[in-house]
């Protein structure tokens, strides 16, 4: 449930959360050029680990507790989730593949500010259909997020994601929402990626949000390995997740982890 | 990070109780027979037909028998050729279903 309620940002704490997301933003604009075949995900990982600590940072993935008992806090900084893998993969050291798509999610505490965003890039040349699907998912966040707006409901962020997605032919994870931060990386509300238009909490100006919609080509089921973290669609198809920071502004929602140029 | 949902992990419990959970899949109404039966050919979240039942070899999957669910009868939902549709399917038996929600038909294209 979405215990407790939604704490909402002044002006200044924007601007500590905003501090946070644009190192943020740079870590994962480095990463993102350093995607190519033969590349690990581990390299990956040191890519954002030593951006963010060398900037004053604190990579905030390594070592979340797990959702589930018996399963160890999570081992990375960043998540590096490759082709089938909706979420949530544990960098190692196999290579990336020409033709291969990869998620790379990363969380950032600045100043005790969290931020967090994510995005997915193709390996060198990939076919159309995931290039089909990276572009859909891509959009779909930038409607969710011009969804977000003063007097908006949550259901309006989920539906502007689940129309769009679905009318592509592809399907919402509905296992794995968005959620709000601030001081810490989860906190309510939760923010699903589908729903009814006009439904949900309202949301009030300060509201910060991490939006983030995973798209799966196939089936929107979910399966886990066996290291209790890495999330892939259950039918083996390909998936992608875009994912920014967003506080909701009096003028429009404010993007705090917008990549310069993209 | 993603969240894992508090919705989905409800409704995980609850499947968790019951015995047999219900397949859920959308299906297009190809038929309306007596006895608001009808036939309901079951389409994948890609928009392609989706072959429930292995081993037959027909080309095209075969439909489904479903039956309107009591809530629907009680609300006077009419479904007919053509509409989208929910279908419940218990696992035991993948050649019948009930209907238990027809959909806005703005998916179909």
């Amino acid at each position: 449930m979405n215990a407790g309620s939604v704490n909402l940002k002044t002006s200044e704490q924007i601007e500590g959360m905003r501090a946070s997301g644009r190192l943020l933003a740079r870590a994962l604009a480095l990463v993102e050029e350093a995607v190519a075949p033969g590349v690990t995900t581990d390299e990956l990982n040191t890519v954002a680990d030593e951006y963010i600590r060398d900037h004053g940072g604190t990579p905030s993935f390594l070592g979340v507790p797990a959702a589930a008992p018996g399963i160890a806090p999570f081992p990375g900084s960043i998540c590096a989730s490759t082709n089938d893998v909706i979420v949530h993969g544990i960098p190692s050291g196999n290579a990336l593949q020409e033709g291969d798509i990869i998620g790379i999610d990363c969380g950032v505490i600045l100043d005790g500010w969290h931020s967090d965003s994510a995005v997915t890039v193709a390996v060198g040349e990939v076919d159309d259909e995931a290039e089909r699907l990276i572009a859909v998912t891509r959009n779909a966040l930038d409607a969710a997020v011009a969804a977000a707006l003063p007097g908006n409901r949550l259901g309006d962020v989920g539906a502007a994601v689940q129309g769009l997605v679905e009318s592509a032919g592809f399907s919402v994870v509905r296992r794995f929402v968005g959620h709000g931060i601030g001081k810490a990386m989860h906190e309510p509300p939760q923010v699903p990626n589908f729903g009814a238009a006009g439904s949900g909490a309202v949301l009030e100006v300060g509201t910060a949000l991490a939006i983030e919609p995973m798209v799966n080509v196939g089936s929107p089921d979910v399966r886990f390995d066996a290291d209790g973290w890495t999330a892939r669609s259950a039918d083996g198809s390909l998936s992608a997740h875009f994912e920014h920071t967003v506080v909701v502004g009096a003028t429009g929602p404010i993007v705090l982890t917008q990549r310069a140029g993209a | 990070m993603a969240q894992r949902s508090a919705r989905e992990a409800r409704t995980a419990d609850s499947n968790g109780k019951s015995k047999s959970p219900m397949i859920e899949v959308e299906g297009e109404v190809v038929d309306t027979l007596p006895n608001t039966m009808f036939l309901v050919r079951p389409i994948g979240p890609n928009g392609k037909p989706l072959r429930l039942v292995t081993g037959s070899d027909e080309d095209e999957p075969p439909a489904i028998l479903a039956h309107l669910s009591g809530r629907m009868r009680l609300r006077f939902i009419r479904v007919g050729v053509g509409d989208r549709v929910k279908l419940e399917l218990s696992p035991y038996d993948l050649t019948r279903g009930r209907i238990t929600w027809r959909l806005r038909n703005e998916r179909v294209e």
